[in-house]
């Protein structure tokens, strides 16, 4: 499978990392909410992202160090879900203490976990709260210098995919999951379709493709994404869709419009976040 | 082995990974929980020792018996060295 260009090597120091051109300089005011790629450059914008960092008090001040190079690094950063441990909102204040106040913007969804006991409104508003964005079947326009960069979002939900997915059939309770599935890939799409912007990107915390559960057994395959996020994503022009939930995943699909699909679930890609470079043409977002 | 064998490691096992998910203090999905003879191993990425022991202790209260390997790893934090160039 194609998956564009082989990662090129950051370069430590200087303001900006070194990636084939010259960027200009930063803009270093303080004091309000940094623009993404605040040099201007109009070609491209860089996304840095990452799921499922289950945040507690045992692990505020982790990412701290990777953190504090992330606006040399990125112009934005997306969080792919399963913020907390258990979805309460003191787990939530331990990821407003680590995420929030960065020099770039966060933009977020919420993931199964930050469910689990709850407390979604509270957890939401402190996010908020501590200036990170948080989508659920709603989106958000950054200025990333000369590039709007449009993100829209939702948690996503299971179902399995095409020829060995749930359908709404049966028991109420196996209708009622699937509508749940339908209900926010519906929702995303139209988050999706409405944005007014140069570079679309899909976050979700469920996967919308089985490529990137590869590695994860198959029997679970349906408890952690579905083929309708998939279909809602290539229902627009989106340059690429992020998601976190498989831990045992692969980092790399797409959907079968040919959307370029990551999987950032921390325990997949191993690091503080992983950071994507994208163009503002779109006839570069399917690749070769 | 036999298949009468199989079958209560395998209730062991789907027990384990139940705790795992459903324990007020964990809430780890992503751990395996593999039965082998007289010992469970244990694999998997969280993201602190203290979790890695949290784990250990919980299992091992549930199964005084049994010895446990714990192959738990720390995900690693580190700051990207590369970018992926989508074009």
């Amino acid at each position: 499978m194609s998956v564009g260009q082989p990662p090129r090597r950051l370069q430590p120091g200087g303001s900006r990392p070194a990636l084939g051109r010259e960027l200009p300089g930063e803009d270093g005011a303080s004091g309000r909410l940094p623009e993404a790629n605040p040099g201007g450059d109009v070609s491209f914008v860089r996304v840095a992202a990452v799921g499922d960092v289950h945040m507690d008090r045992d692990v505020v001040g982790r990412y701290r160090a990777a953190l504090e190079r992330l606006p040399e690094l990125a112009d934005v950063l997306l969080l792919a879900g399963d913020l907390t441990r258990h979805g309460t909102a003191e787990e939530a204040s331990c990821v407003a203490a680590e995420f929030g106040r960065l020099a770039v913007p966060v933009v977020a969804v919420l993931g199964n976990h930050d469910y689990h006991c709850d407390q979604v409104d509270e957890v939401t508003k402190t996010l908020e709260g501590a200036g990170v964005v948080v989508l659920e079947q709603t989106s958000t326009v950054l200025r990333c210098g000369g590039v709007r960069l449009g993100v829209a979002g939702a948690k996503g939900f299971g179902g399995g995919f095409a020829g060995k997915c749930t359908t709404e059939f049966g028991e109420p309770e196996t209708k009622a999951f699937i509508r749940h599935t339908r209900t926010v890939s519906d929702g995303l799409g139209a988050a999706l379709r409405d944005l007014d912007c140069d570079v679309r990107i899909a976050l979700t915390h469920y996967s919308p493709v089985p490529d990137t559960l590869a590695g994860e057994p198959l029997e679970i395959y349906p408890f952690l994404g579905s083929h309708l996020l998939a279909e809602a994503i290539d229902s627009a022009s989106t340059a690429l869709a992020v998601h976190g939930h498989a831990h045992h995943g692969a980092e790399r699909g797409r959907t079968p419009g040919g959307v370029r699909v990551r999987n950032v679930a921390h325990p997949v890609i191993k690091q503080a976040y992983s950071v994507f470079q994208l163009s503002a043409d779109p006839a570069t977002w399917k690749g070769p | 082995m036999s298949g009468l064998a199989e079958g209560p490691d395998q209730y062991d096992e789907a027990h384990l990974q139940r705790l795992l998910a459903e324990h007020p203090a964990i809430a780890e999905l992503g751990i395996r929980a593999v039965r082998l003879r007289d010992t469970i191993v244990l694999c998997g990425e969280v993201e602190s020792p203290e979790r890695c022991a949290q784990i250990e202790a919980a299992v091992a209260a549930e199964f005084p018996d049994l010895a446990i390997r714990n192959d738990i790893g720390v995900t690693r934090k580190n700051p990207p060295t590369e970018v992926e160039e989508l074009t």
